[in-house]
């Protein structure tokens, strides 16, 4: 009997001998490539979907951009803009702030912040708009999959239901939606429709059978993509996005606040966001306003807020008000704000003026002392004991322990473990800013297992600190009862490279989360590490 | 400096077979790999427009690959969950638990292990990658790769004991 390592490669040859790709896989790439193309330009064009002058309509609107459909071939290489990136610096803010953070901007192609979480792999959202066409009064939104299908997947509570061209589709009531499976393309399809309720909270009532039935009736293929051919009246795509949607790359954050740290606005600009602001629009407290030129949404909360809290700004973590719009480049631009008034948040975003990039970057070296609110809040941590990540002078060298403490934000995400010894599977991943203003970059994969409400977990971790140098380790924790905000824990450091090869050392996490969305927390805090080389 | 989509479709002929084995032996279901192995050549186009995927296509693309399956897979393997839940299957996904009477014994407890440690099997055992090339597609330290291989084996023998008995 060979060993196992043996059998394993034999067994893995064995098995992708046999794995060919199906003849679909072809298509479907190309499908992805121009759908991926079209998001990059910000999110499917309006003239593609919408003729005449509608089409002229919403390209302005909560949909990215405003392109000449025309130009969006797949395979062009057209549609592909290279360029400085767009530095936005707003010429006003309230009286009395003052600049707590200017980051980010030099990190082209890096994403940042958090994907959505869909049962889809499209979602195309089509809006009705009250009178003065302020705040959505009904929401439909088409989605569909590619994905196999015997045509039978309906839920067992779903009944028939014929379509206005005497198909056949299933109606879910609980869901407020019609499915219906194209089994011969691979294809799922829903249309699922609202009336949008008062707040993000409130009550949801389905919009009448007929309108959603009809709807469906009208999806149709088009130029690679899906739409609704006639969609309800009074309905106009509001924006469409992929269930894989990012954050957006190169996030570009200046932050303003009070000394007292109860009124700010953090702005962040990213490219290539796959979430596009209609995402967002859910309820009839959502504003549609004008800013820039651009349709901007106005809201109490967005699907998936920036997370470019750092040290200075975490009050804004509980922001109340909410901008976001698309920049006729393609970059989404975000205001995040807790304590301004609306008026008072548009005028930022009105003021905003593009500069270039030693503009912005000279706004990253203004010196502490000219910055009150960023100083120091930890008080755990002598900052003049920090080394300068990324600067190999400040290698560590002796048995001196090094502390190291600031804040830091991110994401865990958490599945149900099959048939392992894990009952959930977490994946954290956390930007740590350091007092001195380096980032580290922290990724925990945590084995947990639930027995009643108490949860237990061993994992292990690594910090990559911007010079390429890690840190990595263990950590345990037991007893935590559910549900949880979060409970303090440890890290045991038992290893390092680079700069830190064979250091020791522990970090103390105060470890605050929050439920973002199903299977996904935000999680957030202070720490404090001591390492020993 | 702008490359052309001609150079880009050669590309995507010689890796698409051995992206879509690494991802069905990784994840363990065909229509998921199809799935990624698509966003995956979406992603990366633009990028190889602009000259960002430079020398080593076969890494890069294996990397964004295991990003997509380690993001990807995590969210979509909740998604299954809950369309589970909602419709009482999972909308066609065609897995190989379904498909287990076409692997040996050793493949169905390769099936029981947390994705995470399966990843590492494939590809340290399947890719024939180092610990450190491994480290770098998975992000993850050497040491979490050493210790996650070992981890890894030592569940799989539990597994193939417990399989043993059970025939």
């Amino acid at each position: 009997m060979p060993d196992l390592t043996t059998r394993l490669r034999e067994d893995f040859e064995e098995t992708a001998r046999h794995l060919t790709p199906p003849d679909h896989l072809d298509d479907l790439v190309r499908r992805r490539r121009r759908q991926h193309l079209r998001r990059r330009r910000g999110g499917v064009s309006g003239g593609l979907v919408v003729a005449g002058v509608a089409a002229a309509l919403v390209a302005t609107r909560l949909l990215p951009g405003g392109d000449d459909p025309s130009s969006v071939v797949a395979g062009s290489s057209e549609d592909v803009v290279d360029g400085a990136p767009l530095f936005l610096v707003p010429d006003a803010v309230p009286s009395g702030f003052e600049l707590l953070e200017a980051s980010g901007g030099d990190l082209p192609g890096i994403t940042v912040g958090m994907a959505t979480i869909s049962d889809w792999q499209n979602t195309q959202r089509w809006v009705r708009y009250d009178e003065a066409r302020e705040h959505p009064t009904d929401i439909l939104d088409l989605r569909w999959s590619h994905v196999r299908t015997d045509g039978s997947l309906a839920p067992d509570h779903s009944r028939p239901v014929t379509l206005p061209d005497d198909s056949v589709a299933q109606h879910n009531p609980d869901d407020y939606e019609v499915y219906k499976a194209f089994p011969d393309q691979s294809l799922q399809v829903s249309v699922r429709g609202i009336v949008a309720p008062a707040t993000p909270d409130g009550p949801t009532d389905p919009l009448p059978l007929e309108l959603m039935t009809a709807a469906m009736a009208s999806f149709e293929e088009r130029d690679g993509s899906y739409t609704l051919a006639s969609p309800p009246e009074g309905f106009e795509l509001a924006g469409q996005w992929t269930r894989g949607g990012d954050g957006g790359t190169n996030g570009r954050v200046l932050a303003y606040g009070d000394p007292a740290a109860e009124r700010g606005f953090q702005m962040q600009v990213v490219d290539d966001s796959g979430i596009p602001p209609a995402a967002s629009l859910d309820s009839a407290d959502d504003r549609v306003v004008t800013v820039r030129g651009n349709e901007a949404l106005l809201s109490q909360g967005l699907l998936a807020p920036p997370s470019f809290f750092g040290e200075g700004t975490l009050f804004l973590a509980s922001a109340d008000r909410y901008l976001q719009w698309i920049e006729p480049g393609g970059e989404r631009v975000t205001i995040t704000a807790r304590g301004l008034s609306d008026d008072e948040v548009l005028a930022v975003a009105e003021s905003l003026e593009p500069v270039d990039a030693p503009t912005w970057f000279a706004l990253q070296d203004t010196p502490e002392s000219e910055s009150p609110a960023t100083t120091d809040t930890t008080e755990t941590t002598d900052t003049t004991d920090t080394p300068q990540a990324g600067d190999a002078s400040a290698a560590p060298a002796g048995t001196e322990p090094l502390l190291f403490a600031g804040t830091y934000e991110g994401s865990d995400r958490y599945t149900l473990s099959s048939e392992g010894p894990c009952d959930l599977d977490h994946d954290d991943e956390a930007t740590f800013t350091l007092t001195d203003g380096s980032t580290w970059q922290f990724q925990h994969d945590q084995c947990a297992q639930v027995v009643g409400n108490i949860w237990s977990a061993t994992g292990t971790f690594t910090f990559t600190l911007p010079d390429g140098a890690t840190l990595s380790g263990t950590n345990v924790q037991d007893g935590v009862p559910l549900p949880t905000t979060g409970a303090p824990f440890d890290l045991d450091i038992t290893d390092g490279s680079g700069r830190f090869a064979g250091a020791t050392g522990s970090c103390t996490l105060d470890n605050h989360l929050e439920e973002t969305t199903l299977g996904q927390q935000r999680l957030y805090g202070t720490f404090t590490c001591d390492v020993t080389t | 400096m702008m490359r052309s989509d001609e150079r880009f479709d050669e590309i995507y002929s010689a890796h698409r077979d051995d992206l879509y084995r690494l991802a069905v032996l990784i994840c363990g279901d065909r229509a998921r790999s199809e799935d990624a192995v698509a966003d995956v050549f979406a992603r990366v186009l633009p990028r190889w427009r602009r000259g960002t995927v430079l020398d080593h296509p076969r890494s890069y693309l294996r990397r964004a690959l295991v990003n997509e399956l380690t993001g990807g897979f995590r969210r979509r393997a909740l998604e299954r969950r809950v369309a589970a839940r909602q419709w009482g299957d999972d909308r066609g996904g065609s897995t190989m638990e379904a498909q287990v009477d076409e692997h040996d014994v050793l493949q169905a407890a390769l099936l029981r292990l947390p994705m995470a440690q399966r990843a590492v099997l494939v590809l340290r055992f399947y890719a024939d990658l180092g610990e450190a090339e491994t480290a770098r597609l998975l992000k993850v330290s050497p040491g979490t790769v050493k210790s996650r291989t070992a981890r890894a084996l030592a569940r799989l023998r539990v597994l193939l004991d417990e399989e043993t008995i059970d025939a």
